[in-house]
């Protein structure tokens, strides 16, 4: 209702203004959003985190089927990966995120950075993002 | 101390704003390291490109409502300035999303930079003209089309760096012909036409590309060699091709680009002034479906200097026309010297961007 109402304002209000009203609703939106998480997995199952760190594509698509799968059992998987073949998880219509993986990150960043750290903080950030309770790691990491 | 400069590219069709990103990322004097926020499906690319990359998808992927979507670029937004604390964050695209507009209203440790081409299409793009002030500076990468600029940029000087087109490569990075040919497997010999009608999904262009193909292995003499997108892959596309043309999935092509005779491409920023830069005679065919960008115009700035030719007729006939008195090698001759000379703005960019990180830090 708010996004009509926006758009209805809008085509009356110079530019300026405009972005104004779109920063209110962003505004709103971001209150209403507090309690429940900014997005939603999608699927409607208990939504899940998978977190498939170290894997290279070969083993990261195995992943990928195991984590398709789990929609039947009712999960709504979100997969986390520091593998850049994203198509894989796209081609299962899979939602993901993704974390540089570690060697990318030192070179940016530092060879004294804590890398660890860095991802630790990053899974607790998306598992705030989605509202992710649990979360589940490959067998076969090595 | 190393200073960071956060570069955030939108997802527009095809590589466009991630290539000027780099261009400039990796023209940064040694003190400043470039991060790279992409949307797109070419993360890989970045990686190979020795450019450090972050992701975040697109709108359309996350399954999000598109307001939950712009939280979600907020929230990544401000866990990249609190883990890499960059000095700059440089925007390249055409209109400043609401979560990256909310931080930069949240926001004044860092120094916020839009980057943004000309040529937008007339009476269009006013409500993403009137975020300008927000923004610390306003870096526009140069258009050769320039003059016939209609669009709401063309006037607005006041806190723009206007610096010559901004493209990945240099002159002095290019092959000469013979070892271009080498390195894409080309005929040295043939009439060789480099096909290149879009990178990305927007428009579905396998049935130009189909017409012009056809009427290119016809001629004899002639080599067909088509340009895929190294983000998308029409499976279509590959079956529809005759066995006789080449297939180039290159990124970044532009060093190549001496082992064409001729292109055929869609006149976006980055393949207008790549070629020109490179001399190769084009056939121009204008995407007339972009949401700001005035395709049109700027082919027609290039027919106009007797660069190149349009493709306004998209029929094998209206192909046959355009490319004609390019396979004759006296009216390439006198296209190439057409062509003017582009300098590369890449650098004057990043000069910049690494002027703001010293003021802020």
């Amino acid at each position: 209702m708010l996004r009509r109402l926006y758009r209805h304002m809008s085509r009356r209000l110079p530019p300026a203004l405009r972005v104004r009203a779109t920063m209110g609703l962003l505004h709103v939106r971001r209150r209403l959003r507090a309690r429940r998480g900014l997005v939603d997995v999608p699927g409607g199952g208990r939504p899940v985190m998978f977190v498939a760190l170290g894997l290279d594509p070969t083993a990261l698509a195995a992943f990928a089927d195991d984590a398709a799968q789990a929609r039947r059992a009712g999960l709504a998987p979100l997969v986390v990966t520091d593998c850049d073949a994203l198509g894989l998880l796209r081609d299962r219509q899979l939602l993901f995120e993704y974390v540089p993986p570690r060697g990318d990150f030192l070179r940016a960043v530092g060879t004294d950075a804590d890398y660890e750290a860095f991802v630790s903080s990053r899974l607790d950030r998306i598992a705030s993002v989605y509202r992710l309770e649990e979360r589940r790691c490959p067998q076969v990491a090595g | 101390m190393t200073k960071r400069i956060l570069f955030v590219t939108t997802n527009g069709v095809g590589l466009g704003h991630l290539t000027r990103s780099m261009a400039i990322g990796k023209r940064l004097p040694a003190d400043c390291t470039p991060v790279v926020l992409t949307l797109s499906q070419a993360l890989p690319i970045v990686r190979e490109q020795g450019v450090f990359a972050e992701f975040l998808h697109s709108a359309g992927t996350v399954g999000a409502d598109r307001m939950d979507w712009q939280l979600l670029l907020e929230h990544r937004l401000g866990e990249l300035c609190d883990t890499y604390d960059p000095a700059v964050v440089a925007f390249d695209g055409t209109s400043p999303y609401p979560g990256l507009v909310a931080r930069v209203l949240a926001d004044d440790a860092r120094a916020w930079v839009w980057t943004r081409r000309g040529m937008w299409r007339a009476g269009l793009g006013a409500d993403a003209l009137a975020l300008s002030p927000l923004f610390d500076a306003i870096v526009e990468p140069g258009d050769l089309a320039a003059a016939g600029d209609r669009g709401a940029t063309a006037r607005v000087r006041e806190g723009v760096h206007r610096v010559d087109p901004v493209m990945l490569c240099d002159p002095a990075d290019a092959l000469d012909r013979r070892a271009a040919r080498r390195e894409l497997g080309l005929d040295p010999d043939a009439v060789c036409v480099l096909l290149q009608l879009g990178a990305g999904q927007l428009n579905d262009v396998d049935t130009l590309r189909g017409a012009a193909a056809s009427v290119l292995r016809a001629k004899p003499g002639v080599q067909v060699a088509v340009a895929e997108s190294t983000i998308a892959v029409s499976r279509a596309t590959a079956e529809a091709l005759p066995s006789d043309v080449v297939r180039v999935r290159v990124y970044p092509l532009q060093p190549l680009l001496a082992a064409f005779d001729v292109a055929v491409t869609a006149a976006g920023y980055n393949s207008v002034h790549e070629l020109l830069a490179a001399r190769t005679p084009a056939v121009f065919v204008p995407n007339r479906r972009t949401q700001l960008d005035d395709q049109v115009a700027r082919a027609q700035h290039a027919v106009a200097i007797g660069a190149a030719r349009l493709w306004d007729d998209p029929t094998p006939e209206g192909f046959e026309r355009a490319v004609e008195p390019l396979l004759e090698a006296s009216t390439r001759e006198e296209m190439r010297a057409a062509a003017p000379g582009v300098g590369n703005g890449a650098g004057d960019a990043a000069a910049v961007l690494a002027r703001l990180a010293r003021e802020v830090r």
